[in-house]
C-alpha cells in the first residue's frame, strides 16, 4: 500500500493482481453480470481503491492498515476492495435500470439518498464524502461523448479546434464549444446536488 | 455557469494566460465568490479527469500483463488437470465396473443340478425338510383320490 501511494508501478501491479485474483475467483457468487461488465466493475473499483490510497483515506502506519478515523482496518484488504466493488455493482445495476431512458449524460435521476447511504454502508472505512470524490463519481458516469470531449480538453490539454478535427460527429467549433459547456454544466449540477444533499444526511 | 468566464478559467488552468491577465483574473476570482466556486469546481474536474485517465492508461497495461500472467498460470494447469481427469476416469470405470460385473457373479453362482433329485422323487421326500412317504405320492394323484372315494 505504501508502494502504491508512492507511485511504485510494481507495487501497484501487485495490488491489482491481488485484488483481481480475488475478484475473479469470487465475483460470480456476488454479482449477476457477464464477464465484460464484471471487468468494468473491477476497473472502476480498483480506480476508486487506488484513489483512496493516493488521497490517504487508506494508509499504512507501523505496518497496520488504517482507515476511517485513523483506526486500524477491521477487515482484510480484499474485504474492503470487494465492498467497493459491491458498491460499484449496485451503481451499475441502477444505471442499467436508468438506461431504459435515453442517456444524455444526466445523472439527476440518480437516487442520491441511496447513493450516499451505499457509500456510507460499503465504504465504511473511508472518511466523509468530499466534492472531489463526488466529481470523480460523476465523471465515471458521464456520457461517452462528454467523457471524450472533457478528457481531450482537460487531460490531454488539447485546444477545441484540435478536438473538433478528432471528432467528426461534431461539425462546428461553436457546436463543440456548446457541447463542452453543456457537459460541464451537467457535471456541475449533478455534483452540487449530490454534495449538498449528502451534507444534509 | 458563466461560459465566458469558463473560457478564462480554462486558459488559466492550461497556462495560456499572460502574466498581466492572470493577475487580473485571480483578483477577480478573489472578489467574486461565484467565480471562485466555478474555478474551484473546474480544478476538481480537471484533477479528477486526470487522475482517472492516468489510472485507466496504467490499468490497460496492468490488464495485459495480468492476462499474460493468468494465461501462463493456466498453461501449467492442464498437466495437473489431466492427471486428475485420469484419476477420476479410472475411479469412474472402477465404480461402474463393480455394478456391471456384480450381477453377473450373482447369476453365475455355481450350482450342481445333478444333486437335485428327479421331480417324481421330490414330493414326499425330505428335500424341503418335510418328510412324506414315497407312497403318498401315489395317493396324491387325482385318480387314486377318485378310487379312494369310490371304494368308500
Amino acid at each position: 500500500m505504501e508502494g502504491v501511494a508512492a507511485n511504485n508501478r510494481r507495487h501497484q501491479f501487485d495490488l491489482y493482481t491481488y485484488c483481481a485474483d480475488y475478484f475473479w475467483d469470487n465475483y460470480r457468487g456476488m454479482f449477476f453480470v457477464n464477464e465484460k461488465d464484471a471487468d468494468e466493475i473491477l476497473q472502476n473499483s480498483f480506480i476508486a481503491f487506488w484513489e483512496n490510497i493516493e488521497r490517504h483515506k487508506v494508509y499504512v502506519e507501523n505496518g497496520v492498515i488504517m482507515g476511517k478515523n485513523k483506526e486500524p482496518f477491521k477487515g482484510s484488504i480484499t474485504t474492503y476492495f470487494m465492498s467497493i466493488a459491491e458498491n460499484k455493482y449496485k451503481e451499475w445495476v441502477r444505471d442499467k435500470k436508468r438506461m431504459k431512458n435515453p442517456l444524455t449524460g444526466n445523472i439527476e435521476d440518480v437516487n442520491i439518498k441511496e447513493w450516499i447511504k451505499q457509500k456510507e454502508d460499503f465504504e465504511s472505512q473511508s472518511d466523509e464524502l468530499d466534492l472531489w470524490e463526488i466529481v470523480a463519481e460523476c465523471i465515471s458516469k458521464m456520457s461517452p461523448r462528454c467523457n471524450e470531449i472533457l478528457t481531450k480538453f482537460y487531460y490531454e490539454e488539447k485546444k477545441l479546434d484540435v478536438i473538433l478535427k478528432e471528432i467528426p460527429a461534431i461539425d462546428s467549433y461553436k457546436a463543440l464549444k456548446s457541447k463542452k459547456h453543456k457537459c460541464m454544466e451537467t457535471l456541475r449540477k449533478s455534483a452540487n446536488e449530490m454534495y449538498h444533499r449528502g451534507l444534509c444526511f | 455557469m458563466d461560459e465566458m468566464f469558463q473560457d478564462r478559467i480554462d486558459d488559466y488552468l492550461h497556462d495560456r494566460m499572460k502574466a498581466v491577465d492572470k493577475e487580473a483574473f485571480l483578483l477577480e476570482v478573489e472578489e467574486e465568490s461565484e467565480k471562485k466556486r466555478q474555478l474551484y469546481f473546474t480544478q476538481k474536474v480537471k484533477s479528477a479527469i486526470r487522475s482517472r485517465e492516468e489510472k485507466l492508461r496504467i490499468l490497460t497495461l496492468f490488464k495485459e500483463q495480468y492476462e499474460r500472467k493468468r494465461k501462463s498460470a493456466t498453461m501449467l494447469l492442464p498437466n495437473k488437470k489431466k492427471i486428475w481427469i485420469w484419476i477420476y476416469g479410472v475411479a469412474a470405470v472402477f465404480v461402474v465396473g463393480i455394478f456391471v460385473i456384480r450381477p453377473v457373479f450373482l447369476y453365475d453362482s455355481p450350482r450342481d443340478y445333478n444333486d437335485i433329485p428327479p421331480m417324481k422323487d421330490v414330493r414326499g421326500n425330505d428335500i424341503y425338510g418335510i418328510t412324506f412317504s414315497i407312497d403318498s405320492l401315489k395317493n396324491d394323484t387325482l385318480e387314486d383320490f377318485q378310487d379312494m372315494q369310490h371304494r368308500e
